[in-house]
Parts: C-alpha cells; sequence; structure tokens
C-alpha cells in the first residue's frame, strides 16, 4: 500500500478518523481501529518511521 | 476423475470432517462477484489491489511490471464454471527478477472460520486445494500456504504443462499440528499463486510438511517467473476449493446471492451510474459545511471499515459536491458518517446524500479486508 499523505480528521476538537491518500488516486477515511488493513498498515508506517499523520484542519 | 472417485474422496472428506454444504473455505472461488472496477497495477503507483472480491494482486519490489486484474468470462468446459480471475501483463519487466521480487494472487481466510481444522493440536486435519489454471507459459509454478498467527508456511509447486488450456491442479496440504490459529476475526491462513519469486523467497530445502517462517522456505518450488517477464502473458484461476481431507472433491457451487452477502463480509459498493443518482442516507446539517447521516450497513462487516467515494452530493433544498467523507463512531455493524462541502448548507436541516457524476461511476465503497 502506497500512501502519499496521512492526516486526522476531527469532530468537535476530537480526533474521530484519519484521511489517507494513495498512490492510485484514491482517498480513504480510516477508524482508528486496529484490524482495520489501512489503520494497521498506517501505525506500520509511522513506526517505520516512513508516515507522519499530520494534525487535523 | 470418475464418478466412482468422487464418490469416494467425498465420503472419505465426510468422515474427516467435512459437511455436505459450505464446505469450501474459499470465498467466490468461482469469480461470480467483482463489486469493485477493473484493477490496473501499475509499478510504483499501484502494487496491489482487488479484482474478483476477495481476490488480491499484490507486487512488491518490481520495477517495471503493469498489468491487468480483473474478471473474465472464461472458465473451463463441462464444469458449471463461467468466469475466471485473469492477470495480463502489459509491461514486463525490463531484466530477470531480483532478488526480493515477489508477484502473487492472493486469497486470506477469516481466522475464526477455520477452526474446524483443530490447527496446533494432535487433530489437526489434512486439507485438501482444488482449483483450474490456465496460462500463457507453461512450467513450474508455486503455491504458498501462509498461516499467519503461528507465522508458518506450507510451499508447495504444481506443473502447467500446456499453454492456453484449462488444467485441473490438486494440492493436498497436511495438517499443522504445532501452528494454532486464533478465534477470531483477523487473518487466519493465506493462500498464494506466485507468480515471481525472486532468490531471496526461494532455494531453502524442499519439504512436504508446515515450517516456521524463513524466507528462503517462502516457495521451494516455484520456477517460472516468465509470466512477469513476457509481453502479454496471461495466467486464470476459478473453481477455487479448498476443503477438509485428503482428496478434492466436485466443486461446490453456490447461488449468486450467497457467495456476494460472503463478500459484503469485506466490501460494500454502493453505486450510481452517470445517468442515475440514487439517495444513499439521511440526516441533517450540523453546520454550513457539515451533514451527519447514519449509514446501515448491507450485512455486518468483519471489522470496522474504511470509507472512500466518488460523486456524493448532499442535498438539503440545495445541492452541494461532497469534498471529504469521515468516519464519526465506525462499528461493523452501522456507522454515522460526516460529509463535508464548501459552503451552503442550512444548520439543523434534514439532509439527504446522494450519488451523481455525469463522466466517472459514482459510487460510496467501505471496506473491512484482511
Amino acid at each position: 500500500m502506497i500512501i502519499t499523505s496521512a492526516k486526522y480528521q476531527s469532530f468537535e476538537g476530537k480526533n474521530i478518523a484519519i484521511e489517507i491518500k494513495l498512490a492510485d488516486g484514491k482517498t480513504w477515511s480510516t477508524p482508528l481501529v486496529e484490524g482495520n488493513r489501512h489503520y494497521d498498515e498506517i501505525m506500520k508506517q509511522v513506526k517505520a518511521g516512513t508516515l507522519t499523520i499530520k494534525d487535523a484542519d | 476423475m470418475s464418478k466412482a472417485a468422487e464418490l469416494a474422496a467425498l465420503i472419505a472428506n465426510v468422515n474427516n470432517g467435512s459437511s455436505l454444504g459450505n464446505k469450501n473455505f474459499v470465498i467466490n472461488g468461482a469469480a461470480q462477484v467483482q463489486q469493485r472496477s477493473d484493477l490496473s497495477i501499475v509499478s510504483g503507483t499501484t502494487n496491489e489491489g482487488h479484482g474478483a472480491d476477495r481476490f488480491k494482486f499484490i507486487v512488491s519490489n518490481t520495477g517495471e511490471l503493469d498489468g491487468t486484474f480483473n474478471t473474465v468470462t472464461d472458465a473451463p468446459d463441462n464444469t458449471g464454471l463461467v468466469k475466471s480471475i485473469k492477470w495480463t501483463t502489459t509491461t514486463p519487466e525490463s531484466s530477470s527478477i531480483a532478488a526480493g521480487d515477489l508477484v502473487s494472487i492472493r486469497h486470506k481466510l477469516e481466522a475464526q472460520n477455520l477452526q474446524m481444522l483443530e490447527y496446533g493440536t494432535s487433530d489437526a486435519k489434512y486439507i485438501t486445494l482444488s482449483f483450474w489454471v490456465k496460462a500463457s507459459i507453461a512450467g513450474t509454478y508455486g503455491f504458498t500456504l501462509y498461516s499467519h498467527d503461528p507465522n508458518r508456511t506450507f510451499s508447495a509447486g504444481y506443473t502447467i504443462s500446456s499453454t492456453g488450456t484449462w488444467e485441473y491442479q490438486t494440492i493436498t496440504i497436511p495438517p499443522d499440528t504445532s501452528g494454532a490459529i486464533n478465534n477470531d476475526n483477523g487473518e487466519g491462513l493465506r493462500m498464494i499463486w506466485q507468480l515471481a519469486v525472486g532468490s531471496t523467497y526461494t532455494g531453502g530445502s524442499d519439504s512436504t510438511s508446515w515450517r516456521a517462517y524463513a524466507n528462503n522456505e517462502w516457495n521451494t518450488q516455484h520456477t517460472q517467473n516468465n509470466i512477469v517477464l513476457t509481453d502479454n502473458a496471461t495466467f486464470q484461476i476459478t473453481g477455487v476449493q479448498l476443503e477438509i481431507g485428503e482428496k478434492a472433491t466436485e466443486f461446490e457451487s453456490e447461488p449468486f446471492e450467497a457467495t456476494l452477502q460472503k463478500c459484503q463480509r469485506y466490501l460494500q459498493r454502493w453505486e450510481g451510474s452517470t445517468s442515475v443518482s440514487p439517495y444513499l442516507a439521511n440526516g441533517r446539517a450540523h453546520t454550513a459545511t457539515v451533514a451527519i447521516t447514519a449509514f446501515n450497513y448491507m450485512t455486518q462487516f468483519r471489522a470496522a471499515p474504511s470509507i472512500s467515494f466518488n460523486g456524493a452530493w448532499t442535498y438539503d433544498g440545495a445541492s452541494q459536491a461532497v469534498a471529504s467523507v469521515a468516519l464519526n463512531g465506525p462499528m461493523p455493524t452501522t456507522t454515522g458518517i460526516n460529509w463535508t462541502v464548501s459552503s451552503g448548507l442550512t444548520q439543523h436541516r434534514m439532509t439527504q446524500v446522494y450519488l451523481l457524476d455525469t463522466s466517472n461511476t459514482p459510487y460510496v465503497e467501505l471496506e473491512a479486508e484482511l
């Protein structure tokens, strides 16, 4: 999975999801839940130091 | 297989724990369901994805390989099968396979559906894989079964004798008495049809038993890499079945809607067209830029899903194009969705969401793939 960017999505001051953009052009809103393959891959890349999750707007 | 042999195999498998219905652990083995658009693999941009539901194509470390992965109406005669899963190389690798290259078709099985295998105990059972395969290049291809929780592999090979001809293959897999599969909704077994295996992932000692994961044991028998080195090369499979027992039995057909519902545990797609704009959800405008709707699924997901979309609009007396979505309290059974527009919603007014795109297919896709 080639993730080009990741950014938290917030609602009423609380992070509720992560928006990721993939190299294939697709955008996903991903739950903050282990077992979701997008979330697991985001955390794997963050741990490896190859991806940073930006703060929500 | 003769009818007598088929009957004997069926009786043996039933006696060994298989049932007459739902004997196939594989979902969509006949390639009847493809909810997504066709997949194009582009090295460096799209290195993985699904064509037919539950079947994934994945490339790792390749340089130039491009191709398509989708469902086609082509299947072996006199089997009742009508579709197959097809890879076509449109841009081959420009030189030989590098040490770290891997190209494969994969299918993951959910752990809690595999408990009757009793892996990790002395009562673990034999299982048998059967499938039809057709390729434009003959040779010996690898198949790997990976057990996720104990991190163990079983490596096998099979031979495609004739090009452009459907051939029936069976692989019997011994019990894994050492590696237990968790009783949960995570990955249990991963089935892998190898199309290219770099030297890092082969060369281990040939074996007919389960082993602890090691790179060079990933597949010890795969030798034919030319599918990814040859322009317009093709590789197809269908009639994929994994069942308890030491012999393959006839492929278990099931109604389309039964297969679709099984697939929807992992992917659900709501689709409009360039001329039809279905309503999806009702809610209210929370602010001038965010509408919140409840969203009920077609069936329960394996886990909380992710969401993607194209061509969604809100309507609260006027239409606004949706710029982004965010899951709001996602569960396997339901979720809220925040639909963000640039401006124009009237706070607290009832709002509907619909799909419309006059040039591309509009859709909302939720997925909880393994």
